[in-house]
């Protein structure tokens, strides 16, 4: 899949998500519960060399998902 | 020349369901009668004439039936009741304990005699060659009261000269043989809520009439709840002029919309004479409407493909090949494709028009045989938020309520559905209720017939800008929380108190308040802010909604939105309230039941749940993945990307209902393998090298499950015209790539769901057959099913407030595309039409129109009835304008149903945010008259390849 488009799923995902704190939790959930691996992973090799456009809960979210070995 | 007697006679027995002549009453109260000598209990309200036929002492009558309100007009029911004086009409003359009635006594035989002496000497008398014969109450009753002669002679005013209106497709009316018993009128009105028939004239001289030139141009909806209530030939199906009166029945279920409707199909022979709608159907209770009705001549159309076919490249020839020779042909290139790409490279799509047996057995195929979880279902396009949401909020992604709830309900509120339209057998129920005094609240773009129609008028319509809902239910909720407005009392007692204090913080902000809404949304704030206190004070308030609310960008969360306002005002768990999505197709509930979609196993169940997993695993014998698989978009950007290389569509058609044709054909093209399950060559055919041609609903043996939970049975009314059933054909391809399937019958599915599925550990085809249907869950703690869900404690336990932020959509107008497209469906057409366009019910809707408002229309020279075309950023498509104030101006609608015009060509890539179901109902466009830019005549490739 066109790694843009996961960046743009990835993005609305983290603006309906209301964050107090916890909302990487509920974005890592929804990753995990409805993204394949290699969804996950070929967003995981984007965010790794741009973290930068990264800086909500979203980043934290994959970055979780990929030290469970699930991105 | 015949005798009277030879020509009202031989009478053959009706077939089809008995008529008590009054409705049942719902009374809990019992009263016992004694009738012509035996004593029978019956419920308080129950007419005389109704307990006699319960008992078996069936009264003569003629402007009765139980489908309507007893009228008391004809006189032939008449009965003598002990200590009363005269002859009282039995329909309209309720029990009372202790009553004695006779129904037959030389006295009451004499006047029957009378009256129907005075019908017969006003009736044509034609009965051997009339098309009613043997099934015409009237011949019934001259036989009944024994009738033999007529002293006034037979040559009465008779009407002869009446005109006959054939204008309708399917049915005509004879007014020559009219009695003037005013069902048809009652039928209309009391049934159907349309009124469009009046009795105009008086005594021998009234006529029914539907007003306007004839049937076609009037406001008859064409239900046929009046051709049902005519006792006579007046109002006589089409069918039944054509190949004679039916001689058996089978009973199935409609296979177009989620209503889920019972009907009885009436053949002689093997040939299907006409589909009437079963009293005994849970869910219309005898009403219909015009498509299963009517409409179901597709199934035998020219266009049916019946024979296997494949092709090399989608450039070629068809070539008609056995069954074995294309099972195995599609089996091999399946396997060559895994080898060569992974096993990830291939997947499918489940049809929600398909049986609960077919779908189960293709998500089978996918996860067992395929050996991934790259399976979904066209519900990704439609109800995948209702999932969503109604799973997270209350625990289980289904509606709360059963379809006769509404009858309990104070407060309607209808949002982003079109219930006369789409769901119109619900419509007629939910029109009934309003009739009788219900509030209306309709929260929709559009002006639909709700807002205001014959004796219906929304107290309020909140006419938002689309893409706004999420901001109008978090205003309604804002009230409601701000006002005082809040059922403590439930959400203590019901909800998750945590979920309900963080999501109140959230509610009670100012953003939300209906001041700020309305500059989002357009609707003035007193509006919402009326219309949340009477949602709020009830006291049973009801939510109903559709695709105007799942699709959309933010469709899961106005879905959560919604759950959390039902939750706020106590309104879950018993009659009259809920939230209760509006289903678009026939089985799309039960594609969603039977593991369709990427993540989840039957039942709900997430692939990652090992327990489960494992017991699928051990009946199944074969080892599943523990994560989801692809969704379509993912399936369709994967193929263009080139790591998906093959789909099995099961009755679908995705080139045309997914959005953005020109993606989604793009891709198609991409497939090494397209494999299509369908009854028509479909535009999803065009790109595809194999084709298992589907059998038609009239041939499946199966289930499908309806809005409101309903598992209704499917019956074979004639032999598959393939020569197989659908899931026999899956389980045979599933075999020939190495995973061994096989069943004796639709039965046994059924029985492997209910082994592994804790809602339906209570379903089986002989338990539906004994009950007429089922709603889930049924099992050893709901034996019977459920109508009403959550009624004691939510079925995750305490309901989930959730916080519904309001995203603007990134879809929005602008200088180049200044209006907002947005689409729905019309009453006699379906989806994308490939069944209704291949009837007469192209008759009402020949092609989809542009709705338009008149200062939108001015602004761009545009007349009513010209070509126009409509650009999106994505595409441009033609179709012909309809200037109206339905819509308001900056917001123009069309309908999808013809591929011509292709509606999907111009909506966007946009979705929703969890669920990925398109953004159909929010397109920025631009109109302009159709001119030498683009050929008004041009075909859809055409314009494709302009675009
Ligand atoms: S077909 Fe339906 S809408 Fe038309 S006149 Fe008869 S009852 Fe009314
Ligand atoms: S058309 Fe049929 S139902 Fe209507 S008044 Fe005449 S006989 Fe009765
Ligand atoms: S289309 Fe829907 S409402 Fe109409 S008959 Fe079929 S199930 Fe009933
Ligand atoms: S059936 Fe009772 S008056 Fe007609």
């Amino acid at each position: 899949m066109d790694v843009q488009k996961l960046v743009m799923m990835g993005k609305q995902i983290e603006k309906n998500i209301p964050d107090h704190g916890e909302a990487h939790v509920k974005i890592a959930a929804h990753l995990d519960s409805f993204w394949t691996p290699k969804m996950r992973a070929d967003f995981w090799a984007y965010y790794n060399s741009n973290k930068d456009e990264f800086p909500g809960p979203l980043g934290v979210a994959i970055a979780t998902l990929h030290s469970q070995a699930k991105a | 020349m015949t005798t009277l007697s030879e020509r009202i006679d031989p009478i053959r027995p009706r077939i089809g369901e008995p008529d008590y002549g009054t409705p049942r009453s719902e009374s809990d109260v019992t009263v016992t009668v004694t009738i012509d000598g035996t004593e029978h209990t019956v419920p308080e309200g129950t007419s005389i004439m109704r307990a006699a036929g319960e008992a078996g002492c069936s009264i003569p009558k003629l402007c009765a039936t139980d489908s309507l309100q007893a009228f008391g007009s004809c006189r032939m029911c008449l009965v003598e009741v002990d200590g009363r004086r005269g002859t009282p009409a039995s329909c309209t003359t309720p029990v009372e304990d202790g009553m004695v009635v006779r129904t037959q006594t030389p006295k009451l035989e004499k006047l029957r005699k009378g009256v129907m002496e005075l019908y017969i000497s006003d009736h044509p008398l034609d009965c051997l060659t009339c098309p009613a014969n043997g099934d015409c109450e009237l011949q019934d009753m001259a036989g009944v009261v024994g009738l033999r002669d007529v002293r006034y002679g037979q040559d009465g005013h008779s009407h002869l000269d009446a005109l006959k209106d054939s204008s309708n497709p399917y049915f005509e009316f004879d007014g020559s043989k009219c009695i003037q018993c005013s069902r048809c009128v009652r039928a209309c009105d009391e049934i159907q809520g349309t009124l469009a028939l009046t009795v105009e004239g008086r005594g021998f001289n009234s006529v029914i009439s539907p007003g306007g030139l004839n049937f076609l141009s009037s406001e008859c909806v064409s239900c046929g709840a009046c051709v049902q209530a005519c006792p006579t030939a007046t109002l006589v199906e089409k069918s039944v002029i054509d190949l004679g009166t039916p001689t058996r029945t089978v009973q199935t279920t409609c296979a177009y919309c989620g209503v889920g409707c019972t009907f009885n199909a009436e053949l002689r022979g093997d040939e299907l004479v006409r589909m009437v709608p079963a009293k005994t159907g849970g869910a219309n209770e005898g009403h219909s409407c015009v498509k299963g009705r009517f409409a179901w001549g597709y199934a035998s159309h020219k266009d049916r493909v019946t024979t296997p076919m494949i092709r090399e490249s989608i450039n070629d020839e068809w070539k008609v090949v056995s069954w074995d020779e294309a099972i195995n042909y599609a089996a091999t290139k399946l396997k060559d494709i895994q080898a060569q790409h992974g096993d990830n490279s291939i997947g499918g799509v489940t049809s929600s028009r398909c049986t609960n047996e077919e779908i189960f057995v293709v998500q089978k195929m996918i996860r067992a045989a395929f050996g991934n979880n790259n399976v979904d279902t066209c519900a990704r396009v439609c109800h995948s938020p209702t999932g969503y949401g109604l799973k997270n909020a209350f625990g289980t992604a289904a509606g709360t309520q059963d379809f006769k709830s509404v009858a309990k309900t104070d407060v309607i509120m209808v949002i982003g559905a079109n219930p006369t339209d789409a769901h119109p057998v619900f419509g007629s129920r939910m029109k009934k209720r309003i009739r009788e005094g219900a509030k209306l609240i309709v929260v929709d773009p559009r002006k639909i017939d709700l807002v205001e129609s014959a004796h219906i008028k929304a107290d309020y319509h909140l006419q938002l800008q689309p893409g706004t809902n999420v901001a109008i239910v978090n205003a309604l909720a804002h009230v409601i929380a701000t006002e005082g407005l809040i059922n403590e009392e439930f959400v203590s007692a019901r909800c998750d108190t945590a979920s309900f204090n963080q999501w109140r913080t959230f509610i009670e902000l100012p953003e939300n308040s209906p001041e700020v809404v309305e500059a989002q949304s357009g609707v003035p704030a007193e509006l919402i802010r009326e219309a949340a206190r009477m949602f709020a004070a009830g006291p049973n308030s009801a939510i109903y909604y559709g695709l105007g609310v799942t699709e959309h960008s933010q469709g899961s969360t106005m879905v959560m939105g919604m759950a959390n306002l039902a939750m706020a005002t106590g309104n879950l768990g018993r009659d009259g309230v809920g939230v209760n999505p509006l289903r678009g197709q026939n089985n799309v509930q039960g594609a969603c039941d039977m593991g369709s979609f990427p993540h989840e196993l039957s039942g709900y169940r997430h692939v990652s749940d090992n327990s489960v997993r494992e017991q699928f695993e051990t009946l199944w014998d074969v080892k599943l993945l523990p994560d989801p698989g692809m969704r379509i978009p993912n399936m369709l950007d994967g193929a263009l990307s080139g790591e998906f290389r093959a789909m099995f569509v099961h009755g679908e058609d995705i080139a045309q209902s997914d959005p953005n044709t020109k993606h989604v054909k793009a891709a198609l093209s991409a497939m090494d393998l397209v494999i299509v399950q369908d009854l028509f060559l479909n535009e999803t055919a065009a790109f595809a090298h194999v084709f298992f041609p589907g059998t038609s609903f009239l041939e499946k043996d199966g289930t499908f499950t309806n809005a409101e939970r309903r598992i209704n049975r499917v019956r074979p009314v004639m032999a598959s015209r393939t020569g197989k059933q659908e899931w026999e054909i899956v389980s045979e391809l599933a075999t020939a790539m190495g995973y061994p399937m096989h069943y004796d019958n639709a039965s046994q599915i059924m029985d492997e769901v209910a082994s592994i599925t804790p809602t339906f550990t209570g379903v089986s085809f002989e338990k539906l057959d004994r009950e007429g249907s089922i709603q889930w869950p049924c099992n050893d703690a709901n034996p019977q099913g459920t109508p009403i869900m959550h009624v004691e404690t939510f079925i995750r336990g305490e309901g989930q407030f959730m916080e519904t932020p309001f995203v603007p959509t990134d879809e929005r107008s602008n200088r180049k595309f200044p209006l907002l497209l947005t689409t729905g469906r019309i009453l006699s057409q379906y989806n994308v039409g490939a069944q209704t366009r291949r009837t007469a019910n192209s008759t009402w809707h020949a092609e989809d129109v542009l709705e338009i408002h008149e200062a939108d229309a001015q602004m761009r020279g545009i007349v009513d009835g010209q070509q126009v075309a409509i650009t999106s950023r994505i595409g441009e498509t033609l179709m012909k304008a309809h200037v109206t104030d339905r819509v308001p101006a900056g917001v123009v609608y069309t309908t999808f149903h013809h591929p011509l015009s292709g509606a999907n060509v111009i909506t966007t890539e946009f979705s929703d945010w969890a669920t990925n179901c398109p953004e159909y109902k929010v397109t920025a466009v631009e109109i302009r008259p159709a001119d030498s830019s683009v050929d008004s005549v041009s075909t859809l490739d055409d314009v494709l390849q302009r675009v």
